[in-house]
């Protein structure tokens, strides 16, 4: 265990546990959390900044200076907009999550916000997916069947970790014999021009669940190309720039309850992905490959107790994966399967989780066990442990010395 | 059980038996040898997977093939990461002995296991479970399968250290098929033979069997009126076609503080029903959606509406469907099984089976006062005929217009310290808009 996170929170929960009235929402924090209707159809929303301060960089200075400032502090607003209806006709227009698909804890048709990667993929979905300004807008064409339309000129890509930072991206060495120049990720975080969108169809027919997606977007992960540039005088200079090719996503989603078990499928195909590869040879040292994500799970709770989900996923890729360097893209098809396993103890109050997540094509793993306490209504104490075992270049095993035990609170309100 | 004969619950229990034992090993075998150990393990974790939703959809408690899934489950994790066929035999080894050890301390308990398996062959009234006799025949057949689990387990132990698989697979199936098809005739045979010869249950065998031909004749009849009474009791659970209702659910578990969860209940007519969370503040942003049996939760860390089964606790002695159904007469079939005085409250006693598994209890025992047919106390059951807890309807109050149960009091069958107390408050009756009772409008309405 090389790293142990102890929440300052600790304190600050208990001491507000202690005092804390659980029924009634504090006034301060109602302040914090603005939220209301003017009318039946005019709703409005304002409400929590995301993770303020991360005390590790000022108990320990084991992070190189970038990352510090990449990571030590962060404001910004989770939700500020509003929300407008007429009959069957709803918009919902400012800074927001735009979460579709059926399955929990994937992103193969969640792919609207882009995702702060900066601790990997360990905290909790919200917080993963970062916030845009966008217009979602959605009409009910009959009972069951209703479509969406997203539009955003928020094209912010995802957040990577940077050099020296925990859960820093293992990437293989390329060893240029020409010199090398690195150009900087230029991705206006605002634009018209390149602006994203997409629909949703969706249906429920006899319980079933199908939705049906079409999304247009720049890739939120760069892409690094490379290209030799003659110089007069002296060996030719590699320019390594990243871009964010344009990706057409079509999927669909499945969900469907057969009591007790609940059945969720997603699949989506990225039509012009590209993965940088290490063939020589290669031009731009990028190749296209579209790739198809889709994943089947089921859900059951065993002993009416104890909560199960299991989950099926694969990432395949229509060519051949040879020198193609990214963790997780191990063979043309890469399959992982995932397991999680809940229950609850004394009415709840005590509730242990595992999460065991299996890359199936080279065995790497993440087994995620966390108890989380109720001490009070409005505070939860969790203790909890990520492990990662695997070879090096692989999606987990990449942090196979990245193990950490963490004690967070948590207090709602 | 006079009608039950050995030979036919043989044929209706024995191929399953032999289907959990031997399925999900030979399934992985073929996969081994054709193409190798992933395909083998989702092969055989598929088979297992497959083998208990077909027995929940046959309404079946799928108690072995509950215990395969799991066993298989741990056999995938194991054979995935270690990547070894060998030690993909590990956990069913382990299990075995689990199990085996859960069979000899069960009998120690008085609570013999396989009393427990039993019912998933044969549905026992709750007073034949009751008895001695039950308690007495499935002890010795627990203790006869704790022994055979026991050895079994020693053998497929030392034949792993052969480290042939196809030696493994072998061992597994011989020490398994055939003892197992031996074990399970003797256990049936046995089981029915015990009741039988047993002075408590001889004697009113006979008269069940006369009771139920006679009830038989008078049934229809009976089943219209029951349903009018269900449907007559539902009306005191459901204010008007279109309204919103505050409910406070305090749950209690004996000398702990309680806690206290307030909802805000949305419904209108068409089994739709939405339900918002509005305290404590950890809940705030959650919602429920029910569609007639299809249900949605929305939690604010998913950020979108995940399916969910009726079945699963909502908070406390709650489950999601306690709230979000009020429909006995739609949910279930009733029958009236007679009359009996509940304080000094004369009741009919109606039996309701669900009409479908995709309700929240299996069966429910349904008291309902025979003047005004007002809901007086419930008994919900699970599908393996267990009592999971008890309801009293209370406090009767005009509301809007309606006379209304306005408190229902679920207490645990087996911890009767564990209650849960749910209070109808404010009732508002409007016309709410068809698309509150839309999956994609819960984001808007959280």
């Amino acid at each position: 265990m090389r790293r142990v996170v102890i929440a300052v929170a600790l304190l600050l929960g208990l001491a507000a546990s202690a005092g804390a009235d659980e029924t009634d929402r504090p006034a301060w924090a109602t302040a914090l959390r603005l939220r209301g209707r003017l009318a039946e159809e005019f709703a409005y929303r304002l409400h929590d900044p995301g993770d303020v301060y991360d005390a590790v960089f000022d108990a320990t200075d084991r992070y190189p200076a970038n990352v510090e400032r990449d990571q030590k502090t962060d404001i910004s607003l989770r939700e500020a907009l509003l929300a407008v209806g007429h009959g069957d006709f709803d918009a919902r227009i400012g800074r927001q999550q735009i979460v579709w698909g059926e399955a929990i804890s994937v992103f193969v048709t969640d792919v609207v916000n882009p995702k702060d990667f900066r601790e990997f993929v360990l905290p909790d979905f919200s917080e993963l997916r970062i916030p845009i300004w966008a217009l979602d807008a959605s009409y009910r064409l009959a009972e069951g069947l209703s479509l969406e339309a997203v539009w955003t000129p928020d094209t912010m890509s995802n957040r990577l970790p940077k050099q020296g930072a925990e859960f820093q991206f293992a990437r293989p060495r390329f060893r240029f014999r020409n010199p090398v120049v690195r150009l900087p990720d230029d991705q206006d975080e605002f634009s018209l021009e390149r602006s994203e969108g997409g629909v949703r169809l969706s249906v429920l027919q006899r319980g079933w669940d199908l939705s049906l997606i079409y999304y247009d977007q720049a890739d939120k992960t760069p892409v690094f190309f490379a290209r030799r540039v003659s110089q007069p005088a002296g060996p030719d200079i590699v320019v390594i720039e990243p871009r964010h090719p344009r990706l057409h996503i079509v999927g669909a989603t499945l969900g469907k309850s057969v009591e007790p078990v609940v059945v969720r499928a997603e699949a989506a195909l990225s039509i012009g992905k590209r993965y940088e590869t290490t063939d020589p040879l290669d031009p731009d040292g990028v190749v296209r490959r579209d790739t198809l994500d889709w994943l089947v799970g089921v859900d059951y709770t065993f002993f009416e107790r104890v909560d199960t989900a299991l989950q099926l996923s694969q990432k395949v890729l229509m060519g051949s994966a040879t020198n193609l360097t990214r963790p997780g893209v191990a063979a043309p098809v890469t399959t992982s399967v995932a397991l999680r396993v809940t229950t609850g103890f004394f009415d709840n109050t005590l509730t242990p989780t595992l999460l065991f997540v299996v890359g199936v094509n080279r065995g790497d793993f993440r087994l995620s066990p966390r108890i989380d306490y109720l001490l009070s209504q409005a505070v939860t104490l969790s203790l909890g442990a990520d492990l990662f075992e695997g070879p090096r270049l692989t999606l987990y095993g990449q942090f196979d010395r990245n193990d950490r035990v963490t004690l967070t609170t948590t207090w709602r309100f | 059980m006079s009608e039950v004969s050995v030979l036919r619950l043989l044929l209706s229990s024995g191929p399953r038996f032999a289907r959990d034992a031997v399925g999900p090993v030979l399934v992985f075998y073929v996969g081994w040898k054709l193409v190798g150990l992933t395909t083998a393990v989702l092969g055989a974790t598929t088979f297992a997977l497959a083998t208990f939703v077909w027995e929940r959809r046959h309404a079946r408690a799928g108690l072995g093939a509950a215990l395969g899934l799991t066993i298989a489950l741990t056999q995938a994790a194991a054979g995935f990461a270690t990547g070894s066929p060998i030690a993909y035999f590990v956990p069913g080894i382990v299990a075995n002995s689990v199990y085996g050890v859960a069979f000899i301390v069960s009998v120690a308990l008085g609570r013999p296991l396989a009393g427990i398996f039993a019912q998933d062959t044969y549905a026992f009234p709750p007073a034949m479970r009751a008895s001695a006799t039950f308690r007495r025949v499935f002890s010795r057949v627990s203790f006869a399968w704790g022994t055979y689990l026991l050895l079994r387990s020693a053998v497929r132990l030392l034949t792993l250290s052969w480290r042939d698989v196809d030696v493994i697979v072998a061992v597994n199936i011989l020490t398994g098929v055939p003892f197992t098809a031996a074990l399970t005739t003797w256990s049936i045979w046995y089981g029915v033979r015990g009741f039988r010869r047993s002075d408590e249950w001889r004697a009113a065998l006979g008269v069940a069997l006369i009771a139920m031909l006679v009830l038989g004749a008078v049934a229809p009849a009976r089943a219209d009126q029951a349903a009018d009474i269900v449907a007559d009791a539902d009306r005191y659970r459901r204010p008007a076609d279109s309204f919103v209702w505050k409910i406070t659910i305090t749950s209690q578990e004996a000398k702990k503080a309680p806690s206290v969860d307030g909802f805000e209940v949305f419904a209108k007519t068409g089994g739709r029903v939405f339900v918002k969370f509005v305290a404590p503040p950890r809940s705030v942003g959650r919602s429920l959606l029910a569609l007639g049996r299809d249900l949605w939760i929305y939690l604010p860390d998913a950020g979108k509406p995940v399916r969910i089964p009726l079945s699963q606790r909502l908070v406390g002695q709650v489950a999601n469907g306690d709230i979000a159904r009020a429909d006995y007469a739609g949910d279930y079939d009733a029958t009236l099984r007679g009359e009996e005085a509940i304080e000094g409250v004369p009741c009919h006693v109606l039996d309701l089976n669900a009409k479908t598994k995709d309700v929240t209890y299996a069966v429910i025992k349904y008291w309902v006062a025979s003047d005004g047919r007002r809901p007086v106390k419930a008994e919900f059951y699970a599908g393996t005929g267990t009592l999971l807890k008890t309801g009293a309807f209370e406090n009767f109050r005009d509301v809007a217009g309606h006379t209304l149960a306005t408190r229902l009091t679920l207490t645990d069958a087996i911890r009767k310290d564990r209650r849960s107390v749910l209070d109808y408050g404010e009732v508002v009756i409007r016309n709410l808009p068809d698309k509150y009772f839309d999956k994609n409008y819960m984001k808007t309405l959280d």
